[in-house]
């Protein structure tokens, strides 16, 4: 049977592009829920639903690129729909984190964020690079940058990797991430990480990480051309987390990589 | 226990900042040979022994950067000692291969092209990334950088790159290289890796792998600000390889032990 597909958001710019990405595909989209800027016109042929909770009833999974401060309430739909939530939100908090928990103990939950397939290789590349280049000889920095109609800073792709960073060299995040450098800032803290925030046109999206000692300079970067990976790979990963047991996925499940 | 350290070579540039860096690594420097015809000044405070075999003699580990003649000569005056050698020497020649791996098997022996953590770290990467993008729809290009008194391209880094890549994915970079592309030369196929060198001014080293898929693209850019760089790791490969047992030993087989 051909899966039933939700897109909360269908208005967005990622939503868009699930319709159109969920037409071609031999999954079924069931229809999207109105973004927050509600003047939107939604795609030609969507049926739209009044909430969350309403398309997850007609759906085996709602994918969800809208906003963190929809989570608190997406979380109590999703599960009084049993439908399997796909998110690929940024900018989430300790707070949303909870929520998502809670809702992986009824229905499997997914969060990625990002849903392309070489951004799964990421982590894994930028845990070697933080293991092998301690944090007392390699400064590391973070710029990333993204189209002008984003609204959070930094995105959640660099804050993810920069966390990993000072996990992987037994430090806290919270302690060494310098969000945005203004002014007597001070000399430069051994293990932070410093983030960079460029908004600008139509970008996709990159990334790039710096590893800098008093020698030698590692770079890494990412960039992505086209916003349809993330579409792609989300719809992977909702058909994949389509009939899983309750629990909290990410994507490297869906490639088989963990 | 304090590391004794001998320098064959000891007026050679990568030797020099070896040197000096030694004590703060906690090594004792035994002493050093120079050349016969040398017409180089002896670095101060280091004595000068008559030769390789009387250096390895008092040493627990040497450290060569000297020059692709000596290999041979190096390997045969180890015989019989306990003394590692940690060989920076590029362009060994065959013959000077086999003199290392006879020698790697009475004591330990690091060799490497390249001894920047950073870069190692770079190949390893390179490899991994290589094998989960496959060629079919992710394009790889590696580009060097380097002074304009750089007188071969691609850079020997490039190389060790583009073979990093080749390796990942089962190839052999001789049937896949493509460097220097000029003129009516048609459509990239799809397996190749494509070599770009570009000189100027006093740029130290900067080697960059470019992979490029259909609605993305991935690079490792690795630069050298300080030559330094290539001393530090030699050291970091002197204190890792004593004690060790005899064998062969790159800086692929220390970071994955660093790694774990």
């Amino acid at each position: 049977m051909s899966e039933r597909i939700g897109v909360a958001g269908v208005t967005g710019q990622v939503g868009r592009l699930l319709a159109e990405e969920l037409e071609k595909s031999s999954a079924t989209l069931t229809g999207g829920t109105l973004g927050r800027n509600t003047q939107k016109t939604p795609p030609a042929g969507v049926r739209i639903y009044p909430s969350v909770e309403e398309l997850a009833a007609d759906s085996d999974a709602v994918i969800d690129f809208t906003h963190a401060s929809t989570i608190f309430s997406f979380g109590e739909q999703v599960v009084r729909g049993k439908v399997a939530w796909i998110i690929g939100t940024s900018g989430l908090t300790a707070a949303h984190w909870d929520v998502l928990r809670e809702a992986a103990k009824t229905v499997p939950v997914l969060y990625a964020s990002s849903f392309a397939a070489t951004s799964v290789l990421m982590p894994d590349l930028v845990a070697t690079l933080a293991r092998l280049l301690p944090a007392e000889e390699y400064d590391t920095e973070i710029i990333e940058a993204h189209h002008k109609y984003k609204v959070d800073a930094p995105s959640g792709t660099a804050t993810t990797l920069g966390r990993l960073i000072c996990e992987t060299r037994g430090l806290n995040f919270d302690e060494m991430a310098v969000l945005g450098r203004k002014g007597e800032t001070g000399p430069r803290k051994v293990g932070s990480i410093g983030f960079g925030a460029i908004r600008a046109g139509e970008i996709v999206g990159e990334t790039k990480i710096y590893f800098m000692s008093d020698d030698e300079t590692i770079i890494l970067d990412r960039r992505v051309f086209d916003r349809r990976v993330y579409a792609v790979g989300a719809i992977q990963a909702a058909r994949w987390a389509i009939g899983k047991p309750a629990g909290l996925y990410s994507m490297k499940d869906v490639l088989g990589q963990s | 226990m304090t590391i004794r350290i001998g320098f064959p070579g000891a007026t050679g540039r990568i030797s020099q900042l070896c040197q000096e860096a030694s004590a703060a690594a906690g090594f004792l420097i035994s002493g050093g040979t120079v050349r016969a015809n040398s017409t180089r000044t002896p670095p101060q405070g280091i004595e000068i022994l008559p030769d390789v075999r009387a250096l390895a003699d008092v040493s627990d580990v040497i450290v060569d950067f000297t020059h692709a003649d000596t290999v041979e000569a190096h390997a045969d005056a180890l015989k019989g000692t306990s003394c590692a050698w940690v060989l920076g020497t590029s362009g060994v020649t065959p013959t000077g291969k086999a003199a290392i791996e006879r020698i790697a098997k009475e004591v330990p022996v690091f060799y490497a092209a390249n001894f920047s953590r950073g870069m190692n770290v770079v190949l390893l990467l390179a490899e991994r990334l290589a094998q989960a993008l496959p060629a079919e729809s992710y394009d790889a290009e590696i580009v060097d950088i380097f002074h304009r008194n750089k007188v071969d391209a691609p850079s020997g880094t490039a190389i060790a790159l583009g073979e990093a890549v080749a390796r990942g994915r089962g190839r052999n970079l001789a049937d896949v290289m493509v460097a220097g592309r000029e003129g009516d030369i048609g459509a990239r196929k799809p397996d190749e890796i494509g070599f770009s060198s570009l000189r100027g001014g006093s740029v130290a080293g900067e080697n960059q792998l470019i992979i490029t898929g259909p609605a993305d693209q991935t690079s490792l850019t690795h630069r050298v600000s300080n030559p330094r760089v290539y001393a530090k790791g030699a050291l970091q490969a002197a204190q890792w390889v004593v004690g060790k047992p005899a064998g062969l030993y790159s800086m692929k087989d220390m970071l994955l032990e660093l790694n774990r």
